[in-house]
């Protein structure tokens, strides 16, 4: 049994429905639904293997689902057709290692997908991300390497190359987890800001403070299923989740 | 190169033909295929000793380029291909300006390699008759009698070309360096 989503008013940005995923005998995704509104903010957590980074990967087709439909904005996620090129260049992707091009720098990293997919002229790609790289706090870092920067920066070159293509959606997987603590908060400063802006988001992330002035929702994964979906509130204090509200007192 | 890419590129068809084509022609000694190509090919299809020659070494050396290319490709991380694709690249976009220019630095010292053997085993080629230098050596040798002075100077002259050959991919290295990155030595 999942857990029903609070119905939305509006169509939802991003609809899962009945995606399961397994890799030999383990079930990465057992049945899961989930629908993400326009602007919303939802941050998935659990324990590790519990499925958290196979969802967010299936939702812009890096990894293909067993079974079940995904919609980002009423397109169909579909990874075997041509059509999924497109759909991605409208989903924003940040990694945990950030997997930045290192042989071009900060700027040609953020302006190199506007050129050759979109199909902007140079001028206008590297237009557009000295735009983001400003967005970004990093207007004096385009000339560098990745190799040059720190974790901190890197990530948020990596945002920033996302948000170049103009996505609909920003997915992150766990985006602070290979930075030290003093580069988190730069990190979490910049998506904070992109939430505040009305981007709408799905992150996977253990980030207490950031979770709860951040999230709209949380989604408590455990075993391939979405266990509990609530406010940040609902789900800490409230008495309905008791095995979610566990899993934060010992994490937090 | 574009066989080297067929080992990359998801179409089964095209990987077994590049399988195929590494397999087969890196298992076969080259002046068999010297021979194979003058002799065979070369009698269907009219070719005189200079294009069998060429065409023999060059397609046998593909062969091993291929290979280098595909190990190339290979050392790139997979994130790189997950980061170029969640940004709406094609595979072919992907490959063009984010796994290659990166492969390349890995494939260069290798490659060098290759087109120093292929240069020298295109002595190989005076068996069909082609006038190459050793060949070349051979008939002043057989003329004037005179085999260390000969044999130095074609030796001298091998090793000039080559050290050419190396001198120009170590600049190739130099140029395709980036700081802090990658698998280059030479900075410039």
């Amino acid at each position: 049994m999942t857990t029903p989503d609070s119905s939305q008013s509006k169509d939802p940005m991003v609809t899962a429905r009945g995606l399961c995923k397994r890799y030999g005998d383990f079930v990465a995704l057992d049945h899961v639904d989930l629908d993400v509104a326009p602007s919303e903010v939802v941050v998935l957590v659990g324990p590790s293997g519990a499925g958290k980074s196979t969802f967010i990967r299936c939702l812009n087709g890096l990894e293909s689902v067993d079974a079940g439909t995904i919609t980002v904005d009423g397109q169909n996620v579909d990874t075997h057709d041509e059509s999924i090129h497109q759909i991605r260049a409208q989903i924003g992707m940040v990694f945990q290692q950030f997997n930045l091009f290192p042989h071009l720098t900060a700027l040609e990293n953020v302006a190199l997908a506007p050129r050759v997919v979109v199909g902007l002229t140079r001028a206008e790609a590297i237009e557009r991300a000295k735009e983001q790289l400003n967005r970004v706090g990093l207007s004096d870092k385009t000339n560098n390497y990745p190799a040059e920067l720190s974790g901190g920066q890197q990530q948020r070159v990596a945002i920033a190359r996302s948000l170049a293509m103009q996505p609909k959606v920003m997915l992150f997987d766990e985006p602070t987890s290979a930075l030290d603590a003093e580069m988190i908060g730069e990190v979490l400063g910049v998506m904070r800001d992109l939430a505040k802006s009305g981007m709408t988001m799905i992150l996977v992330s253990h980030e207490l403070g950031f979770v709860r002035d951040v999230a709209g929702r949380v989604a408590f994964f455990e075993n391939g299923r979405i266990l509990a979906c609530d406010t940040p509130k609902n789900l800490l204090n409230g008495d309905a989740h008791a095995r979610a509200r566990e899993f934060f007192q010992r994490v937090w | 190169m574009l066989i080297g890419l067929t080992a990359v590129v998801r179409s089964r068809l095209l990987n077994a033909i590049g399988r195929v084509y590494v397999d087969v022609l890196r298992g076969v000694p080259l002046l068999v295929q010297i021979f194979f190509i003058y002799f065979g090919l070369g009698k269907v299809l009219n070719l005189d000793r200079f294009t069998a020659g060429v065409l023999a070494v060059g397609v046998g050396y593909s062969a091993y380029l291929a290979e280098i290319i595909r190990a190339g490709v290979l050392s790139i991380a997979v994130g790189q291909h997950e980061a170029a694709a969640s940004l709406g690249m094609s595979r072919a976009q992907a490959l063009r300006h984010v796994i290659l220019p990166q492969a390349v630095r890995t494939i260069l010292p290798p490659t060098a390699n290759e087109f120093i053997a292929c240069l020298k085993d295109s002595s190989l080629v005076s068996i069909i008759g082609l006038r190459e230098l050793t060949r070349a050596g051979r008939e002043y040798y057989s003329q004037y009698f005179v085999d260390f002075q000969t044999w130095l100077i074609v030796g001298l002259i091998y090793l000039a070309m080559t050290l050419l050959l190396t001198r120009l991919t170590r600049r190739l290295e130099r140029r395709f360096a980036v700081k802090g990155f990658g698998t280059v030595g030479a900075r410039p």
